[in-house]
Parts: C-alpha cells; sequence; structure tokens
C-alpha cells in the first residue's frame, strides 16, 4: 500500500464510523434513549442475521465477478425441504436438526453447483443462468409444498429458531439473551472470514475476479474455484433457509422471495464489495448489512412510513455505489 | 532442445509464435503435437501439469496475462505456487510468503516500497520484473518468453537479457518469441522461423542473418 491507499483508507473508515455514531446518536436522542436499549441492539442484530449470511455467500461470488440472483429462491427451495425432511424421518433432538441442517445445505450446494455449470463450462452470464435457478428453484418449492407453508411437526427446532444463547446466564445478568441466530451469523462470518482471507481458495477467489486470464495462467483451477463460490453461495442460502424454518415452526416457499436477495445484494456493495470483482471482505458485508439493518431499525422508530424507508434505502445504496466509483477514479489518477 | 539453450521464434506478426508458447504451456489445446519435458509427456490444456513440470510462461501482455494488477506485489509473486506456502492447518504462511517475495524483490531488483505495494502503481518494466519474479520463485526448467522487451525502457531490457543469461548459467532452456529481430538473432544459439503456424525454417546463430530470416518468415525464400 502506498501512503496514499494508507490514508484512503483510513479516512474511508474515520467517515463510515463518524456517519454511523452519528446516525446511532441522532436517533438514539430522537427516540428517546429507545434505540440504545440492549433488547433493541439484539433486536437489530437478529434482524440483520438473513440478510448478513444470504450477503456473505454472495460477497464470495461478486469477488469473482459474478453474481447469484438465486439466493432468494433458494431459501424457500431449502425451507421447504428441510421441513418435508423434517417430517418424513424417525429422529428427534440433536440429530434430527443436524441432519436437517445437512440436507438443507446439500440441495443448497446442489444447486449452487447447477448455477456454476453454465457459466464455467459455456461461459454463460452467471445472471442469466442464476435468474433460470431463481424460477426453477421458486417453482418447485411451491410444487414440493403444494404451495402451502410446510408446518414442522416436531417442536426440536424451536431453540434453533427462536431461542437465546447461554440464556441462564444472560437473565442472571439481567442482559437481553443472545438469539442462536446471531451465533450461527457470527460462526459463518469468522468460518467466511478465514476462508477467504487465509486460504489458499480465498486467494484465488480475489485473483480470479482481479484477472481471470492470469489467474488462469498461474495454473489455478478457475472452473473449480467458481463452481465452489457458486456452492458456497447456495449452502450460504440453505443455512438462512434452514433458519427461517425453525424461526417460523415452517418451510414456506414464500419465504426469501421478497427483498432478501436485493437486500443482501446492497448488504455487500455497501460493504465495500466491488460489483466488479478482485475486491470485497465478509466483514464489510456484515457492517453493510448492519447499517442496512440500523437505518431501517432507526426509521421505525422514529415513525418514518414504510413507503418512505424505501426511497431512503435506496438512496443509501446509491450513495455507496457513487463513492465506490469515485474511489476507483480516484486510484486511477 | 537443451539445458542451457536459447531458442528464438522468429516471423511475422499473426505467423503463430503466440500460439506455439501457448501450446506449450498448456493455455491452449493443440491441433496435434505433444510436448515432452525431461521426457514425460505434458497432458495438453493442462498448465497446473504445465507448471508442476518446470514451464514458466512469460505472456506477451502483462496486464491482461501475467498480473493481478490490484492484487500485492507478494500475491502476485506467490500466486503460482501458493500451495508452496500452504502449512500444515491448510492456512497460507504470509510471513514465509513475505519472505519469499522479498527475496525475489532483492534478486530482480525490483523498485517497489515494499512487498504490499499494488502491481496497479507500479512502472511497466517493474511490473515486468514482478511477472518474472512470479515464475522465478518455482525454479522452473523451460523459459517461454513471449515479447519479453515490448514496451519497456532500455535499463530495464538490458537487465532482462542479463537475467536470461543468468537462468542459462543455472542450467535452464529458454524460448524467446518476439517480433524485435535484432533481440531473437543476437540471444538465440538457434533460430525457428514460424510462418502461418509452422516452423519454415531453423538457423544456428552463426547462418541466421536478418535478409534470410525475413525472406523465409514472409514466404520469400
Amino acid at each position: 500500500m502506498t501512503q496514499r491507499d494508507r490514508l484512503w483508507y483510513w479516512l474511508r473508515i474515520a467517515a463510515a464510523l463518524t456517519f454511523l455514531i452519528a446516525m446511532i446518536a441522532i436517533v438514539d436522542v430522537a427516540s428517546h434513549g429507545s434505540f440504545l436499549e440492549p433488547s433493541n441492539i439484539v433486536r437489530v442484530l437478529r434482524q440483520i442475521t438473513y440478510n448478513c449470511v444470504l450477503g456473505i455467500g454472495q460477497t464470495f461470488v461478486i469477488i469473482t465477478s459474478g453474481i447469484d440472483l438465486s439466493v432468494g429462491s433458494l431459501v424457500a427451495l431449502t425451507g421447504v425441504v428441510a421441513a418435508l425432511f423434517a417430517n418424513s424421518v424417525h429422529l428427534s433432538g440433536f440429530p434430527l436438526i443436524a441432519a436437517t441442517l445437512i440436507v438443507a445445505v446439500a440441495v443448497g450446494c446442489a444447486a449452487g453447483w447447477v448455477n456454476a455449470l453454465p457459466v464455467v463450462k459455456l461461459n454463460l452470464p452467471p445472471f442469466i443462468t442464476t435468474l433460470a435457478m431463481l424460477e426453477m428453484a421458486l417453482g418447485a418449492s411451491f410444487i414440493l409444498s403444494h404451495g402451502r407453508p410446510v408446518a414442522l411437526q416436531s417442536s426440536d427446532f424451536e431453540n434453533t429458531g427462536i431461542g437465546s444463547f447461554m440464556g441462564g446466564l444472560t437473565n442472571a445478568l439481567h442482559l437481553p439473551g443472545i438469539p442462536v441466530p446471531v451465533i450461527w451469523m457470527l460462526v459463518v462470518i469468522v468460518a467466511a472470514s478465514v476462508l477467504l482471507n487465509r486460504t489458499r481458495f480465498g486467494r484465488y477467489v480475489f485473483a480470479i475476479g482481479g484477472n481471470e486470464e492470469a489467474a488462469r495462467l498461474a495454473g489455478i483451477n478457475v472452473a473449480r474455484v467458481k463452481t465452489i463460490v457458486y456452492m458456497i453461495s447456495g449452502g450460504c442460502a440453505a443455512i438462512v433457509g434452514f433458519l427461517y424454518m425453525a424461526l417460523f415452526s415452517s418451510g414456506s416457499p414464500q419465504t426469501g422471495t421478497g427483498d432478501e436477495l436485493l437486500e443482501s445484494i446492497a448488504a455487500v456493495v455497501v460493504g465495500g464489495t466491488s460489483l466488479m470483482g478482485g475486491r470485497g471482505s465478509v466483514i464489510g458485508t456484515f457492517f453493510g448489512a448492519l447499517l442496512i439493518g440500523v437505518l431501517y431499525n432507526a426509521m421505525n422508530l422514529l415513525n418514518v412510513d414504510s413507503y418512505l424507508q424505501k426511497v431512503l434505502l435506496g438512496a443509501v445504496i446509491l450513495l455507496a455505489v457513487v463513492l465506490d466509483e469515485l474511489r476507483k477514479r480516484y486510484i486511477a489518477k | 532442445m537443451r539445458a542451457g539453450e536459447i531458442v528464438g521464434l522468429a516471423g511475422l506478426i499473426g505467423a503463430g509464435r503466440t500460439e506455439i508458447l501457448r501450446a506449450i504451456a498448456g493455455a491452449d489445446v493443440p491441433d496435434r503435437g505433444e510436448v515432452r519435458i525431461d521426457d514425460r509427456r505434458l497432458r495438453p490444456g493442462d498448465i497446473a501439469g504445465a507448471i508442476a513440470a518446470g514451464v514458466a510462461f512469460i505472456t506477451e501482455d502483462r496486464k491482461a496475462q501475467g498480473l493481478v494488477l490490484g492484487m500485492s506485489v507478494r500475491e502476485n509473486v506467490s500466486l503460482a505456487h501458493l500451495a508452496d506456502f500452504v502449512d500444515r492447518d491448510l492456512l497460507i504462511d504470509v510471513a514465509r510468503e513475505r519472505n519469499a517475495a522479498m527475496r525475489m524483490i532483492a534478486e530482480l531488483q525490483i523498485r517497489t516500497p515494499s512487498t504490499e505495494q499494488l502491481v496497479r502503481n507500479l512502472s511497466g518494466g517493474t511490473q515486468q520484473k514482478v511477472v518474472l519474479a512470479k515464475w522465478l520463485l518455482g525454479n522452473a526448467g523451460v523459459f517461454l518468453f513471449d515479447e519479453p522487451t515490448r514496451g519497456i525502457d532500455i535499463g530495464a531490457k538490458t537487465e532482462i537479457y542479463k537475467l536470461m543469461l543468468e537462468l542459462l548459467a543455472r542450467g535452464a532452456a529458454i524460448v524467446i518469441a518476439s517480433s524485435d529481430l535484432p533481440e531473437v538473432l543476437g540471444m538465440a544459439h538457434r533460430v525457428l522461423v514460424v510462418r502461418e503456424g509452422r516452423i519454415a525454417a531453423e538457423f544456428v546463430r552463426d547462418d541466421a542473418t536478418p535478409e534470410k530470416v525475413v525472406a523465409v518468415a514472409t514466404g520469400a525464400a
């Protein structure tokens, strides 16, 4: 890094933190202190979990300069399949939860593999192939569920969906419990960060996004890395499908098919990952999801009209990409 | 070809010099023919296999094919041999990687403030040295240079020629494909003239005059 890069890097972080702190302070005062209440902070974290995990899978894809439009439908499909599976096996307790998770993730990864196949074999644009998967997965989840939510017969998923982590301890300390899904999110963040920043695979992901031909000529198996990237995205969608299923005690073909796709991409982009590929981070996506979550939460506390909320969210996303473009021009100079 | 030998590929632009190098390096699958290193046949189109067998392909267009401009010097230097820097717990040993990059920076006198400098910010000649560092790292035995000195200044050019001679002294074999005829005739022990994708003639160094090579290359002879 040159001195200029380093300066710019710290400026960016300082700007983001200043913005976040200023926003928090303003909202906290305006909402008469309810924003910074521990229970509200925990609420925000729980709300961003799903978006953040989807965004992390998407981060890998976007760094290779791809895109995965199928994640929302895969949440629906994996949730429905997981619920059908859980209802059909004679297991209970931890084995049931583990087996259901494995089935969901297997379905998500398989869908990701199918997403990648035409991309790596025929060099087709992932925008189209994952769009096709969006439709197929959505249709399949409606067929499998007959268009209705599949209610879980077992209550063993309750703790995964709505339980608190070490609830006894947090209760004793008079703190709000940390929701189990938030723990899942933290585990995904740590695992994905290590994978992206410290392993060969992660380095190859960046290299392919930065210059695919140079990566290929360096002996990197580009097709394999890309395939795994889409499988990771499908797997993350499956984790979200599983967590939603546990949360709602049912797998519904409509879960995940609303704003989830676009908001997860927004979290990635707001988090500083370049849609052109080659640059990005897992922790950035977490902060992107957090910023969006905080924004929504603040707007709710301040009773902002829900249609206006959409407009403001869109403006924030636009601001993020404009800043990214300005940064690129600054570097190119 | 033998260790310690430089073979030059001469010919007009579009004659197929680059294609020959790409086929040897596994970047393309040739229609026919085979590549052997130490009597072991390379699988066509297997870049990783060629690298493992000791083939280093220094491409013509360093920005499009040789470097990841948004990555650091360290990350570019280690890219083709990253497996060598992975420790037991499957993670990249960045300290060891940085040491290797520093060694290459010293060896090739790469003018960069640090191993973490983004390659994008380096001059053309320095970038070319980073590409060379990437391929020197793996102790390759066969170096394929495609237009090794195009678009770099005269000082860096001389350094690259010196480096080629050092590689030869260490027992490497070198192929230079270049449209710069004096460069080919000056460096190569043997000159192969390529025309329409085929070797049209072969000259040993003393026989190869610009007139003869051009005559074959243009089809006049």
